[in-house]
């Protein structure tokens, strides 16, 4: 038991140290050598244009749901016109960020570790190499900066539209007083809490794409250890999000007190 | 330790484990430029991993890979890149990068080195006719038979005249026929851009095809290393097992 545990917890240590090994290797590698713009291109197309459907629903959805439920628990208290600014701030603060990342995460990160994973079982990524090709500078660059570039924007999208559909439960199946929701929503969001959530979004993106890359660069052998990496990334990159939220909360609540 | 300066290629007794398999037990091998040099071996023998150690793909445990008076086993990654336009491997099963087509991959050292479009266009068509694959540019790898992508990827890799070329096993799983003519192939490319071939590869009729000189690796070593003449005459039992395909006779039954 305590051997397993000790065990588990040096790959962990082996596995932040290649991370942040591989983050450092890709910073590296942007500036060394010249970027390929038509494959960053490809990838915000994939990471960003083709996320854009899947943000914007989650973001509606939840920013409805929060409306609903706010003004379920306030009516009572004549808050209603506090349903507009509380849904803008967790939306701008937490949930845009977060459950945009999970999202992409989702739908991105598990693409890319499969992508990666199978280039490496078929030897691609050798033929790559063989090829005088230095593989961080053409699979990870313009993965982890098309990650960076993409993801504060559709963030942003996700809490536009996460707001957006606060106002239409508000006003349509409430059937409350539009002004309310609009006056205070502007009035008490700042431009610093949308900055908190875009620069949650460009860290969590980096995350998404640096575990992503790790897992689909360093998998086993074989269709399983396709599926394997494609799963860890997706967990450890959701995991790691959840987690690192918690202290980029308390440091950029700091930063822009 | 110092290279052999006459030494095109040479490999200093290569140790390689993965795990807690010993795959190279100190290989030692000299290959002189522009020779044919055919390595022979059981499968799973190690052929493959010596030939990504000579691409310096992979690093050895121990040992030293000279190429051209430099230590691979010594070079990061980004020393040994430059090094690697010299070099060319066609691997066992093409490893084309399925995400372009055909044309691109013939394409793809060219248009790292930034030639013209036009020089790539006429350059990777001539490439492809070499190869017997005239206008096949647009399909995608995950069109092509076997044999298909076997010839693009030498295309692909011989397309930048290499001063070395690997070859991983390019006749395994071919019909007769076109494994014949990608030994020809072979052959030809090497005379004609004055190449140093390493082949590896089992089966024994492309190896007397090619070689000038066979080595045989057994056991994570070189056992013998000869003209196929005297490879074919060799009075060493396990060379003689393996060139006529005798195995050691089991008595299990299931």
């Amino acid at each position: 038991m305590t051997q397993r545990l000790g065990t588990g917890l040096m790959d962990f240590i082996a596995a932040a140290g290649q991370q942040l090994f591989l983050a450092f290797d890709v910073l590296r590698s942007l500036f060394r050598y010249r970027l390929r713009w038509a494959l960053l291109a490809q990838q915000i197309q994939f990471i960003g244009t083709q996320s854009i459907l899947v943000v914007v629903i989650t973001g509606a959805f939840t920013g409805a749901v929060f409306a609903a439920q706010i003004q379920f628990q306030f009516a009572d208290l004549g808050m209603n016109s506090a349903v507009g600014p509380v849904v803008s701030l967790a939306m701008c603060r937490e949930l845009g960020a977060v459950l945009c990342a999970l999202m992409v995460a989702g739908r991105v990160g598990s693409a890319m570790a499969a992508e990666l994973s199978t280039m490496k079982i078929t030897e691609q990524i050798d033929a790559l190499r063989a090829l005088a090709v230095y593989p961080t500078e053409y699979l990870l660059v313009p993965r982890v900066l098309g990650m960076a570039i993409a993801m504060p924007v559709l963030t942003a999208l996700c809490i536009f539209f996460g707001i957006a559909a606060g106002y239409f439960v508000f006003t349509t199946i409430l059937g409350l007083d539009g002004a309310y929701y609009w006056e205070n929503t502007l009035y008490f969001t700042k431009a610093k809490d949308v900055l908190i959530g875009l620069i949650k979004g460009l860290f969590f993106g980096i995350i998404i794409a640096v575990v992503s890359c790790h897992k689909g660069m360093t998998s086993g052998g074989g269709a399983a250890g396709v599926g394997v990496a494609t799963t860890q990334a997706v967990v450890n990159a959701s995991l790691l999000i959840l987690i690192t939220n918690f202290f980029f909360t308390f440091l950029l609540n700091t930063l822009f007190s | 330790m110092p290279a052999d300066s006459d030494a095109f290629l040479r490999l200093v007794d290569v140790h390689k484990s993965f795990r807690d398999q010993t795959v190279l037990d100190g290989v030692s091998l000299t290959i002189q430029e522009g020779e044919n040099m055919v390595v022979i071996g059981r499968s799973g023998g190690g052929k493959s991993v010596m030939l990504k150690h000579i691409m310096g793909l992979v690093r050895p445990d121990r040992g030293h890979v000279w190429f051209r008076n430099q230590n691979l086993a010594q070079l990061g990654e980004e020393e040994i890149t430059p090094l690697r336009k010299e070099m060319g491997m066609l691997f066992q099963n093409g490893a084309l990068f399925d995400s372009l087509n055909v044309g691109e991959n013939v394409a793809f050292s060219m248009r790292e080195a930034g030639a013209d479009e036009s020089t790539i266009h006429q350059e990777v068509a001539r490439a492809l006719k070499i190869v017997d694959l005239p206008g096949q540019e647009q399909k995608m790898p995950s069109e092509l038979s076997g044999g298909m992508r076997k010839r693009v990827a030498l295309a692909r890799a011989a397309v930048s005249r290499p001063k070395l070329m690997m070859y991983d096993e390019p006749t395994a799983g071919l019909d007769p026929v076109v494994a014949d003519s990608i030994n020809k192939l072979i052959v030809r490319l090497g005379n004609d851009l004055n190449m140093t071939n390493i082949i590896v590869t089992h089966d024994m009729v492309s190896a007397y095809t090619i070689a000038d000189r066979i080595a045989m690796l057994y056991e994570g070593r070189i056992r013998v290393v000869d003209s196929p003449g005297r490879i074919k005459d060799s009075s060493d039992e396990v060379v003689h097992n393996f060139i006529n395909g005798i195995s050691d006779e089991s008595k299990a039954i299931f």
